[in-house]
């Protein structure tokens, strides 16, 4: 047996393993619409921990990472800075979104805004914004099962067989099981990850250049300026502290507002579930920095691979490693994709069922789950297409999608703490943001300080939303209460929801 | 946290518990805060530098992965607060 195909056939052991644990988890939720988008809210600790930490980190973090690192060195360090700052808010905010969810019956974040702000103009907004988000994104993961595949089987599998194949995989087990295949594989997923990327990340530093300390004194010698934010632009120019700090801060801001990250708080079992899930977030965070030993192991390593994104698989064939740890990498970063892959197809298809047309036509329950399930199909195969014809320009692409994103924030924060907020301030702000944030991304000479344009749409969409909001009629008192006052009684909350 | 403000309690009364939850959950936010300045201009920026090295690791990185980890616990402290303080009504 050649190299290849013994490293194929730990890939297709592992995706025949996800497969079976999609199919059987599937098999444990109720026939209905909470049981197909937020599990029944049956979620405990292990598996919020590994669906949100397997959901975060995706082909982004386990290829674009060490690229990052490799050929862009600290400036990469903003990656590790805003999860957690971007997490952390969730444990303030998610347990009462959580028991809103409980309350009124939401599965998705706008409707929860327009639960608060009675609009079907915003419940569109939102379902549009997710969908153009999730396309792109859903677009990158893709990507990054097809360089997996035809960078280990040296282009014996190629790159369109390879995505394919994975997503034919994550594709059968979302629709047969909705969320609750979702959930259980990402355990499965992000053990390997978790896994995988230590052992990498100790082993290639060790084996080059005799432990990472050794491997910092080489680089601090012949490249001391990788190692210091805000480390390099694209084109190997000093990156300016404009654009690192506001990929931080817009970073930070839009983390949680991402849908399919959002709506899982309406999946926890209960508040000490979603509390301890944040606690435990931040060790899941430090997995990234494994993956940027071997970015950095790469810097001085004397071949270099076709784009930086193929660092990870270039170190790991380079290296002489036995065929299956190579495949067993293939199989950590084809879990980093297919986590993150799977939650995209999922929340995009619900939202644009729940937000987009339930607002205006009367569906039935069966209905829905019918519909989402077509949209898992349609917008999977439209991904995939794009993803095959058109790989170049993802990454501009991904920051529009950040940038739109982050919109959401102030409506969310707003629905959850300001009772003064009003509906048409919610809407007008929403609307100007959008718009400054694609107007800054159309002509970004004009931003100031290279401050990216999800930052500066915010800043206005606040804006609007206070001043809109405290020019028009405040809502009823009880309304606006039963969202902003909510946390305040945990007690009162608990009485509902058994164990 | 407007209900527990506007209970300033004696010992053994449980509100005092509440009270305990609501500082720890302000002291958080202002560990959130400081912690967003430090990794960002112009907080970082004295932080930004090889030497001295930690663990083997530059320090630029060294300091980025301690906020990671100092958030781990603080968050932790604050639930264990929280926790108590819901046990003790």
């Amino acid at each position: 047996m050649e190299r290849w195909q013994a490293v194929a056939a730990v890939v297709f052991g592992y995706l025949l393993v996800t497969l079976a644990v999609g199919l059987l988890a599937g098999r444990r939720v109720t026939e209905s619409v909470a049981g197909y988008v937020a599990a029944d809210r049956q979620f405990g600790l292990i598996t919020m921990y590994f669906i949100t930490g397997a959901t975060i980190f995706s082909a982004f973090a386990f290829l674009g990472g060490p690229g990052w690192v490799y050929s862009r060195g600290a400036a990469a360090f903003y990656i590790l800075s805003y999860g957690v700052l971007g997490m952390a808010p969730l444990y303030f905010f998610g347990p009462k979104a959580g028991r809103l969810g409980r309350r009124f019956g939401y599965v998705t974040q706008a409707q929860l805004v327009a639960g608060r702000f009675p609009s079907r103009a915003i419940s569109l907004l939102f379902a549009l914004i997710s969908v153009a988000a999730f396309v792109p994104y859903l677009m990158l993961q893709m990507s990054g099962a097809g360089i997996v595949f035809s960078a280990v089987t040296d282009g014996h599998i190629s790159f369109e067989l390879g995505a394919a194949l994975s997503y034919g995989v994550v594709l059968v087990y979302v629709l047969a099981g909705g969320v609750a295949a979702v959930g259980w594989t990402n355990v499965f997923q992000g053990v390997i990850m978790m896994a995988i990327a230590w052992a990498l990340g100790i082993y290639i530093p060790t084996q080059l250049y005799g432990g990472i300390g050794p491997m910092f004194d080489r680089i601090a010698e012949v490249r001391p300026e990788l190692l210091v934010p805000p480390g390099l632009d694209a084109d190997g120019s000093p990156w300016s502290w404009g654009a690192y700090s506001s990929a931080v801060l817009s970073s930070v801001l839009g983390f949680l507002m991402w849908p399919h990250l959002f709506m899982k708080v309406f999946t926890s079992r209960d508040d000490d579930t979603l509390r301890r899930t944040v606690i435990l977030f931040p060790t899941f965070q430090l997995f990234l920095l494994p993956l940027f030993f071997v970015g950095f192991a790469g810097v001085l390593f004397p071949s270099a691979p076709e784009q930086p994104d193929w660092i990870m698989p270039h170190m790991i064939l380079s290296s002489g490693l036995p065929a299956v740890v190579v495949g067993l990498f293939c199989a950590g970063a084809l879990a980093a994709s297919m986590s993150t892959g799977d939650g995209l197809l999922h929340g995009a298809a619900s939202i644009a069922v729940e937000d987009g047309l339930a607002p205006f036509v009367t569906l039935t329950d069966r209905q829905r789950r019918i519909l989402m399930r077509g949209l898992v199909i349609a917008l999977g195969t439209l991904a995939y297409f794009l993803a095959i014809v058109q790989k170049q320009s993802l990454v501009w692409l991904l920051l529009t999608a950040y940038g739109l994103v982050d919109q959401f924030a102030p409506p969310v924060y707003a629905a959850l703490f300001w009772r003064r907020a009003t509906t048409k301030g919610v809407l007008a702000g929403l609307i100007a943001g959008i718009v400054t944030n694609i107007f800054f991304l159309l002509r970004p000479e004009l931003r100031p300080f290279e401050i990216h344009e999800g930052i500066l749409g915010v800043i206005v969409n606040t804006a609007v939303l206070l001043v809109v909001s405290l020019a028009t009629a405040p809502q009823p008192k009880e309304h606006a209460d039963a969202f902003v006052s909510a946390p305040e009684e945990p007690r009162a909350a608990f009485a509902g929801v058994g164990r | 946290m407007n209900a527990t403000a506007l209970s300033p309690s004696t010992a053994g009364n449980p509100k005092e518990g509440d009270m305990r939850a609501a500082v720890a959950r302000r002291l958080a936010i202002a560990f959130f805060s400081v912690q967003t300045i430090a990794v960002v201009y112009p907080g970082l920026v004295p932080f930004s530098r090889i030497e001295p090295r930690v663990l083997g690791l530059p320090f630029s990185m060294a300091w980025l992965t301690f906020w990671i980890v100092a958030s781990a616990l603080v968050l932790w402290g604050v639930s264990v607060v929280e926790a108590r303080s819901r046990r003790e009504d």
